[in-house]
């Protein structure tokens, strides 16, 4: 042993710090990407609302935009039919799937495994399939409903349904809305620790006052979550309004500031900018409101132990339940994807002769359909893996980096939320059209692909950072106390063990970004043009049935990609397994 | 020869507001420790106490807001000259209270992984050696190609041992390695743990709140509290010379009498007539405030006053408990409730308790008399000194 004071010199020299104080300035690049694509196009959109020109010409800083914007009626009664949509379809919403999530969870109900099932397929399903499916359903002249409804009661005149109101659109939005609340509120209501109900059942509450007094205080914040994000998603609408609201004149805040860019003479960028930017401050302000109310509570607690707790008996009233279940399985999920796969073998909607499979050989012989898809699977795949492989690094930066850079990324990726997709489009062509450097890229699909991106951050936030909860800081910790370093430590361990949830939410954002019709409509890249867009243009083409069998292709080219990425999950995991196993084998 | 030495180490954690440093859980307010080479030293104390906080700080897991410390002869982490080693260049192995097997490995990978992390590299050959003779040591030879989730708690708590032992570490840290197992293979682990620091001739620096634990295991024991050390010493020492009412408390004195020591060497607790006489832990002058602690074992019950002998007390029986080899008795004495022990031959399970009068005594070196240590008026300080 030497003196002590002799060593305080260290002997290990510069490579000392790497923990620590260090991390933000190794996850730079990550906060630098981050700013790129979500800070610094938001400012951009500030600053366009002041200009006279459109971005990347000169023009003078004004504040007319602001001051005219809200005088138009047009944009007042858009701004009106935004809210009473987002209220309307929230509230009816957020009671059905309430009331499915406790079906599903918490009763005997006949059906009810089939809910979350079906809910999972409607949410990947995009709204543009779904619009499409109920405008050839409920027609009030060529609709198959009211058609069949025709032929069975003889009258020749009937219309039951017409889908082509208010009332049809606001039907249709709820159904879909439905599946995002739903699937927001399943993990709280399935979280819920069964001995929190048991100590209430010994205390001599019955099932039901259980669930009034127990269950829905706890879930308290879980609603207020859904309810709100149910009325951004609303504010947010737009393919849906574009093809059930368009035909009657309905117009929203995102199909005006879409109007106002593209089907105007004179595009008015100024306008769109400070429409825009009202809608994120309102829903910035619906936001912080829901962080108000709820402060840091988090009350679900996820307990490890998975145990089935007791189910209500409904009794005799749970065929009643069952046949409710499976009217609104019929409805939100048979419906739509039968009505488009009927529409696709039809020669034209309401004819119901001659039915083949020719559209499907037909729309393949367009000629921009083939590029389109591959342009389409390569878009989705790209943007995917770009957005969960940011995620995972911003995640892991938030770990390292302390408290204050935690709050800062979780920020700045909660950004496109409050972001119509119009929105982050437009935000976005702004940004980079406005940096020298970055500037070639207007046009490309690369400039579409970075708003994507943007678009689906929130959502491969949420999917990263559920996967990296999993694994406990021990894990990583032991790793480095074994003597890895930060980065070896982090691919040995965390990522192959989110490796399962990496693919998935993989899978996942590249489902959305190909569903996505908002940035390729606004964004466009000639001669790229992403499926989504084609058949919107069919669609509004008049082209239905040709539509239709184009997205049965998608959904179809979906599933099977889902399916076979499943499979070599399975087959993959259990490779390695063996593959480990035979390994140690060696070893020993 | 690999020495720990911890220098006025502090660690704060920000507080809500920016800037406030609040006293907080696990916070650290200034640790002085000397660990000697091949000692096993264990921090006692209760959750929150700062105990694992400094282990981690030792591990390089936490950076110390102040101070310094030195694992063998390097610095590894000096707050003011901006000094701070990260985890893999510290060479030690560390056992987590959760285990943290990696449960994408088997058992052998797992064990192996320290090993392939040391540079130069060691040659497969040597790993897969030294990996067998690890398990072995451990007692789990013939689990290599197991995944954790196929193994017992106890043989998880093997592996996680035996990956903290098999790249030979210089320091091995213990966090709470047993806390999650059931009473009886804590017992057995113990003993292994014991054993297997022995035979590596490593040092072990060990956390844990368990009193028996660091009986069974330390050479010397800190027992930790709001973030400094309260005592330091060998296990003897902390258990039968308790130096503060906390440490009395915590180390699992039932009987605690605040009071104040008479002239003529008795110690009286407050609202007693008589003095009790006992073993003072430290110098104290006439008047001084203190406390008497007594544990159960110590403090004798009799029905009858003839056996009575030291310290005899008279109290009246609230309650008796069976506890198999003999009874532990609530007496209440005065305005004051004591437990006691009532020896076997003396009661029967479930006699009814009547409100006996009944007669307590203690030998004096069973009442460790403890002088008050904090503020104590300036006077007598400076008589003190």
């Amino acid at each position: 042993m030497t003196a002590p004071a002799a060593t305080f010199d260290s002997p290990l020299g510069p490579h000392l710090r790497r923990l620590g104080r260090a991390a933000p300035v190794r996850f730079a690049p990550v906060l630098a990407v981050l700013f790129v694509l979500l800070v610094w196009p938001l400012a951009m959109l500030a600053v366009g609302s002041f200009r006279t020109a459109a971005p990347g010409f000169p023009g003078e800083w004004t504040l007319k935009a602001w001051g005219s914007v809200f005088n138009v009626p047009a944009v007042r009664e858009s701004v009106a039919n935004s809210l009473t949509i987002s209220f309307v379809t929230t509230a009816a919403a957020a009671l059905l799937a309430a009331g499915l999530a406790f079906l599903s969870e918490r009763t005997d109900a006949p059906l009810r495994r089939w809910i979350t099932p079906a809910i999972v397929v409607m949410f990947a399903t995009p709204g543009l399939f779904y619009a499409v499916g109920y405008a050839l359903l409920g027609n009030a002249y060529t609709g198959l409903f009211n058609q069949i409804a025709r032929s069975l009661t003889g009258l020749e005149n009937l219309t039951l349904i017409d889908i082509e109101t208010w009332g049809g659109l606001l039907g249709v939005m709820v159904l879909k809305k439905v599946a995002v609340i739903y699937l927001f509120l399943i993990g709280p209501f399935r979280a819920l620790d069964p001995s929190h109900d048991e100590a209430s059942l010994t205390a001599g509450a019955g099932t039901f006052e259980t669930f009034w007094r127990i269950n829905l205080p706890i879930l308290a914040p879980a609603l207020t979550g859904a309810i709100l994000l149910g009325v951004v998603t609303g504010l947010q609408a737009f393919d849906m309004i574009v093809i059930l609201g368009w035909p009657q004149d309905i117009q929203v805040i995102t199909t005006r500031i879409f109007e106002f860019i593209t089907v105007a003479a004179e595009p008015d960028y100024a306008r769109a900018s400070v429409l825009s930017l009202s809608l994120l401050l309102l829903i910035a302000a619906l936001s912080f409101l829901q962080a108000k109310i709820l402060g840091t509570r988090s009350f679900f607690t996820v307990g490890g132990k998975a145990r089935e707790g007791q189910r209500l008996k409904l009794g005799r009233l749970r065929w009643v339940f069952g046949a409710l279940i499976g009217l609104y399985l019929f409805a939100a999920a048979v419906a739509p994807i039968g009505s488009v796969a009927f529409s696709s073998i039809q020669p034209f909607p309401g004819v119901y002769e001659n039915l083949s499979l020719r559209n499907y050989a037909e729309v393949l012989r367009i000629q921009r359909v083939v590029p389109s898809l591959l342009t389409t699977l390569a878009l989705s795949a790209g943007v995917g893996l770009a957005a969960m492989g940011l995620a995972v690094a911003a995640v892991q930066a938030g770990r390292a980096g302390g408290a204050r850079t935690a709050v800062v990324i979780r920020f700045t990726t909660l950004i496109p939320l409050a972001m119509p997709g119009v929105v982050t489009a437009l935000a976005i062509a702004w940004a980079f059209v406005s940096t020298p450097g970055l500037q070639q890229l207007y046009g490309t699909i690369y400039l579409t692909g970075l708003a994507m991106i943007a678009c689906v951050m929130p959502f491969a936030m949420q999917a990263a950072g559920a996967a990296m909860a999993q694994i406990s800081p021990d894990l990583q910790e032991a790793a480095r106390t074994s003597g890895a370093s930060g980065p070896r430590a982090l691919a040995d361990v965390t990522l192959q063990l989110i490796a399962p949830s990496f693919l998935t939410g993989w899978f996942m954002a590249a489902i959305l970004t190909s569903g996505n019709l908002d940035v390729p409509l606004l964004l466009d890249a000639p001669g790229q043009r992403p499926i989504a867009a084609v058949i919107y243009d069919l669609n509004n083409r008049g082209d239905f049935s040709i539509a239709c069998a184009l997205l049965m292709l998608t959904l179809l080219a979906k599933a099977g990609v889902g399916l076979g990425g499943y499979a070599v999950l399975k087959a993959g995991s259990g490779l390695a397994r063996r593959r480990l196993s035979s390994l140690a084998k060696d070893r020993s | 020869m690999t020495r720990v030495i911890l220098r006025n180490l502090h660690k704060h954690f920000p507080g809500r507001a920016p800037g406030v440093v609040a006293p907080k859980r696990g916070a650290i307010n200034g640790i002085d420790l000397e660990i000697a080479s091949g000692e096993f030293f264990v921090l006692l104390g209760p959750s929150g106490c700062g105990k694992t906080t400094t282990l981690r700080a030792i591990a390089g897991l936490e950076e110390p807001t102040e101070g310094i410390i030195q694992i063998g002869d390097e610095v590894v982490a000096d707050a003011a000259r901006g000094v701070f080693a990260s985890p893999n260049a510290r060479r030690l192995g560390m056992m987590f209270q959760s285990y943290a097997l990696w449960p994408h490995m088997t058992v052998a990978q797992n064990v192996a992984y320290p090993l392939e992390r040391r540079r130069p590299k060691i040659p497969r050959a040597e790993i897969a050696r030294r990996v067998d003779e690890v398990l072995d040591l451990v007692g789990l030879s013939g689990l290599e190609s197991r995944f954790p989730s196929q193994l017992s708690g106890g043989q998880q708590q093997r592996v996680a041992l035996a990956r903290a032992l098999s790249a030979s570490p210089r320091l091995v840290l213990f966090d709470e390695p047993l806390s999650n197992l059931d009473a009886q293979l804590r017992f057995r682990l113990r003993h292994d743990l014991r054993r297997i620091h022995d035979e590596a001739g490593s040092t072990s620096i060990y956390v844990t709140h368990d009193q028996a634990e660091a009986l069974a295991l330390a050479d010397r024991v800190a027992v930790l509290n709001h973030g400094e050390v309260e005592q330091l010493g060998p296990p003897t020492e902390i258990f039968l010379s308790p130096k503060s009412r906390f440490v009395a408390e915590f180390v699992g004195y039932e009987n605690l009498l605040d009071g104040t020591l008479e002239v003529g060497g008795g110690f009286r607790p407050d609202g007693w007539l008589r003095p009790l006489t006992g073993r003072w832990v430290a110098p104290a002058l006439a008047g001084a405030r203190g406390c008497a602690a007594i544990r159960a074992s110590g403090l004798h019950v009799s029905l009858d006053a003839t056996e009575a002998g030291p310290n005899a007390l008279v109290g009246v029986l609230q309650a008796v408990t069976y506890l198999g080899d003999r009874y532990s008795a609530r007496v209440a004495v005065g305005g004051q409730v004591l437990f006691a022990t009532l020896a076997a031959d003396r009661w029967s399970p479930g006699r009814p308790v009547n409100g006996e009068t009944v007669h307590l005594w203690a030998k004096p070196s069973d009442v460790v008399l403890i002088p008050a240590s904090p503020e104590p008026a300036p006077a007598l300080r400076e008589e003190a000194a």
